[in-house]
């Protein structure tokens, strides 16, 4: 019956899902449709039939609702269209050509920011009140509030320039070191919400009444936080975790632009830039599927995790 | 011997100026037991926690708290973390909260095995299912494995016992372990203390607001009043002859029950409210499939007429039905079927159905006085805004006036009207709430265990209120309680629920004289007495109500009833009048259920 319920409520999440992703992409298409200027615009003019060629080539000259059938119709088979820039290859190759390299970043910052954030929140929620608390607390604050184009030049100019520690940029080296100061860059941020977040709640659970039962039988601090309250404690780092995802990848733009990482991030500006329609429009909805699935995956164990909600 | 001993224990806070615990010194022998009284804001729980070392950090201790020579207060976490569970265990209020929602139980017990290494491999469960098998807890093996909200109030607080004694401790603080419970799981709870003390000698100090629990179980009282020990002795002397008037008044309170304050004259009307056949039932996703939902019937057709000036209590354990019924009258849950009428005017199963008069006529007051109550707004807005609402005439200066006038009727200091919610005691927000409910002179007041979280005298300060508003307007007034013994003080009529169904419907008076249901006797039988000459009985009922889901066949009360036949198990009694009492048992003719007489 537990199995039950919690599978009945998976499937229930992911139906609703579906509507959601529809509306981004009726959205971001329009959106793309609505920017002025075309893929073909160029600085010099393009005589008019040669243009028109084109547009009837990418099917430009049809009506918009037509195109957006058009377009949906492919999509539903995997297919995400041509790159109107680079041509020769579709934006479902050229975003898979990226992909690895940014989910790698992102899930090394995810669980870096994961590892050290809980470990500083617990310190500090242990520590209530006291320095160390003040300093964690304090630091905490600094990374949420300085934005990732200030600090990672300024990472690039002190390990890498000053120290010369790591290499400054990406093609500038193939070791493993090269992913060390993107990844900190981008995990910085999360870091600091986590630890805010972990602190929080750490504390709301060590002072509930079920940790004073657990001191009342004569448990040990270590134990306590071990057995009793870090699991309760991490339940709304679960909920931030949609969100936080989406954090790393719009960072993961700027911190792949700074460090010259030929990643998806690299791509989009690229395109946006270029005014590649569909290389944008395939990398807006890669990005909100991703965002969409992680927090599909966060209510599944949300369920998991609470016995209470499980078996409802 | 001297187990603990308490010399001067002085507890502050750092922002109050008064102590909440003041100079207490008392002290506890081997297998005494202790009754700590007061109500609350006494000191009382504050005390418990200070012999473990459990108070907040921000509590200042002074004092001393000796036990066996080891000096508590102060002591290191080490120092303490070895007498815990060990040689003190404490057992706390609410066993909702009190175990962690997020382990099985059989988790959190083990942990105190191991902790203190009281047993080693295969042992620590063997260890763990006795102790819970030994409190009565059924079929312990698969609740080892279970969620603590799997559980029923009942049965958590039997393993939070378990958790205490698994360490096999010398002293057993109890604190207000029944409070949260319904009065026939605390008579099992009580009894099974009594038990397990009789069985293994610890001693026990049983911290409560009930004078009338302490009577049963503790053979020494120590009365505490503002962090002040006020009276101290054995119980019988302190019942007997108790020194101090606020003694006095506390055993007043529990004593007193003897008829409503306010009598109940039959007028010739009609009923103010008449509810016919009503049905409630809720729906909830299916566990036996995998879509769809299945129904639940909470409220058995029932029906119920309460005239003008009457009070009907409504009693039960929890999950009855009580509070649903109740709901469905105000239009808050749908009724499934039935009526509900009015001044003989049929209303809207839905509250948007309703009109502002009938809205205005029907008022709820909650039991969670100061949570019923919009946190951002003042008192004296509070208590207006129903004003606004149903009589938007008035000027600001009238509304005002009636505000004031309404204050005054309520007992309270106009001083409050510039307060927020949350600076209100329990008492005073309670009277609030009162106030909003009567200001739109409703013809019909709902209280839902509206005294429930008071105590002592605050608790009676608000049944005077209510029966004093009643005799000024005729209100009629539906009382929601589990408890009897207010039941017995302000109700004329009591509706006896058990499962969604009412089992009998009798005058006040005649209930507690002459129950006719089994089930309505084990109620009053599970009020304690007030007498330390009275031993407590064994408890009357066994086990609790079963969820309204698992509704058994013919009598819904027969696994539970110590009179049952063959008959009850097929065949389900009608509700037939017997000497002017309505009441739904095949035996109830026969049987004869008067409680002995009970001496005081
Ligand atoms: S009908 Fe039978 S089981 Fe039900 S209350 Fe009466 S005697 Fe008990």
């Amino acid at each position: 019956m537990q199995q039950r319920g919690a599978l009945r409520f998976a499937l229930t999440r992911l139906l609703s899902a579906i509507p959601t992703l529809f509306l981004i992409i009726v959205l971001a298409f329009m959106m793309m449709h609505a920017a002025p200027g075309g893929p073909f615009d160029e600085e010099r003019a393009m005589p008019p039939e040669t243009a028109a060629n084109i547009e009837r080539a990418y099917h430009l000259d049809e009506p918009l609702p037509q195109q957006f059938m058009r377009y949906f119709g492919a999509l539903l088979q995997g297919d995400l269209g041509p790159s109107y820039r680079y041509p020769g290859y579709s934006v479902a190759e050229l975003i898979s050509a990226a992909m690895l390299l940014s989910l790698q970043l992102g899930a090394l910052a995810m669980l870096c920011a994961l590892i050290v954030g809980i470990a500083v929140g617990v310190l500090a929620a242990l520590r209530r009140n006291t320095p160390i608390d003040r300093l964690l607390t304090g630091l905490a604050m600094m990374g949420i509030s300085i934005p990732i184009f200030v600090i990672a030049p300024i990472f690039v100019l002190v390990f890498a320039v000053n120290l010369g520690w790591l290499p400054a940029s990406w093609s500038g080296s193939d070791s493993g070191s090269r992913y060390l100061l993107p990844v900190i860059a981008l995990a910085l941020p999360q870091i600091a919400y986590v630890a805010r977040l972990t602190r929080g709640s750490m504390i709301e659970i060590m002072s509930s009444d079920f940790v004073r039962t657990a001191r009342a039988q004569g448990l040990g601090t270590f134990t306590i936080v071990r057995l009793h309250a870090l699991r309760p404690a991490m339940l709304p780092l679960l909920s931030y975790l949609g969100p936080a995802v989406a954090a790393v990848l719009t960072g993961s733009v700027v911190v792949e632009q700074i460090f010259g990482i030929p990643g998806l991030g690299q791509l989009f500006v690229r395109g946006a830039l270029n005014r590649d329609y569909t290389l944008v429009l395939g990398i807006v909805i890669f990005y909100a599927t991703l965002v969409i699935v992680f927090n599909l995956i966060v209510d599944i164990l949300y369920g998991f995790l609470d016995p209470r909600i499980r078996n409802r | 011997m001297t187990l603990l001993s308490i010399r001067d224990l002085t507890i502050r806070y750092e922002r109050s100026p008064r102590p909440v615990v003041d100079t207490l010194s008392f002290s506890i022998a081997k297998g005494d037991s202790v009754g700590l009284v007061g109500a609350s804001g006494s000191g009382k729980t504050q005390t418990a926690l200070a012999i473990l070392g459990l108070l907040h950090g921000k509590a200042r201790t002074t004092g001393s708290i000796r036990y066996a020579q080891q000096e508590l207060v102060g002591a290191s976490e080490r120092v303490l973390n070895n007498i815990r569970a060990r040689r003190i265990a404490m057992v706390f209020q609410d066993p909702g909260t009190a175990l962690n929602p997020y382990l099985r139980i059989g988790t959190q017990l083990r942990q105190v095995v191991l902790q203190h290494r009281l047993a080693t491999g295969a042992e620590v469960n063997q260890r763990v299912i006795r102790m819970l098998a030994k409190t009565g807890l059924p079929d312990p093996q698969r609740q080892f494995n279970a969620y603590p909200h799997q559980l029923s109030g009942g049965m958590r607080q039997r393993v939070m016992i378990a958790s205490a004694l698994l360490g096999e401790p010398e002293l057993l603080i109890a604190d207000e372990p029944t409070t949260a419970i319904d009065a026939t799981v605390q008579a099992q709870i009580l009894a099974l203390l009594r038990e397990l003390r009789q069985e293994t000698g610890t001693a026990l100090l049983l911290i409560t607001h009930d004078l009338a629990i302490v009577a049963g179980n503790c053979a020494r009282t120590l009365v505490l009043h503002d962090g002040r020990l006020l009276e101290e002795g054995s119980t019988q002397t302190i019942f007997a002859r108790p020194v101090q008037e606020r003694t006095r008044s506390m055993l007043a309170a529990v004593r007193e029950g003897h008829g409503p304050a306010a009598e109940f004259c039959a007028s010739d009307r009609g009923p103010t409210l008449q509810v016919r056949d009503l049905t409630v039932s809720y729906t909830e996703p299916a566990s036996d499939r995998f879509w769809g939902r299945s129904e639940r019937v909470a409220v058995q057709p029932l029906s119920v007429g309460i005239r003008r000036g009457e009070t009907v209590a409504i009693v039960g354990e929890s999950g009855c039905g009580k509070t649903s019924l109740a709901r469905a009258i105000l239009g808050l849950v749908p009724a499934r079927g039935g009526s509900v009428r009015l001044f003989g005017r049929d209303l809207s199963p839905q509250l948007r159905g309703r009109n502002n008069t009938e809205r205005r006529n029907l008022q709820l007051v909650f039991q969670n006085p100061v949570a019923s109550l919009n946190p951002a707004l003042r008192i004296k807005t509070a208590i207006a805004e129903p004003l606004k609402i149903h009589e938007p005439e008035l000027t600001a200066a009238e509304r005002a006036e009636r505000v004031a006038r309404m204050l005054e009727r309520v007992n309270l200091d106009d001083e409050l009207l510039e307060r927020l919610p949350h600076e209100l005691s329990g008492g005073q927000a309670q009277r609030v709430a009162i106030a909003r409910a009567l200001i739109v002179r409703p013809a019909l007041l709902i209280c839902d265990e509206a005294v429930a979280s008071l105590d002592g005298p605050v608790r009676q300060g608000i049944l005077d209120l209510l029966a004093e508003e009643q005799r000024r307007s005729a209100l009629s007034i539906i009382f929601i309680s589990h408890d009897l013994n207010i039941v017995r003080q302000i109700s004329h009529r009591v509706l006896v629920m058990y499962m969604g169904r009412i089992v009998e419907t009798s005058v006040s008076r005649t209930l507690f004289s002459k129950p006719l249901h089994p089930y309505s006797r084990a109620l009053i039988d599970c009020v304690p007495v007030p007498d330390p000459g009275v031993m407590p009985p064994a408890p009357p009922v066994t086990g609790e109500a079963p969820s309204v889901f698992a509704r058994p066949d013919g009598c819904v009360f027969h696994p539970r009833c110590r009179y049952a036949v063959e008959r009850c198990k097929t065949e389900m009694p009608h509700e037939e009048c017997i000497g002017g009492t309505l009441v739904a048992c095949h035996r109830a003719a026969e049987l004869d259920l008067s409680p002995a007489r009970r001496v005081s």
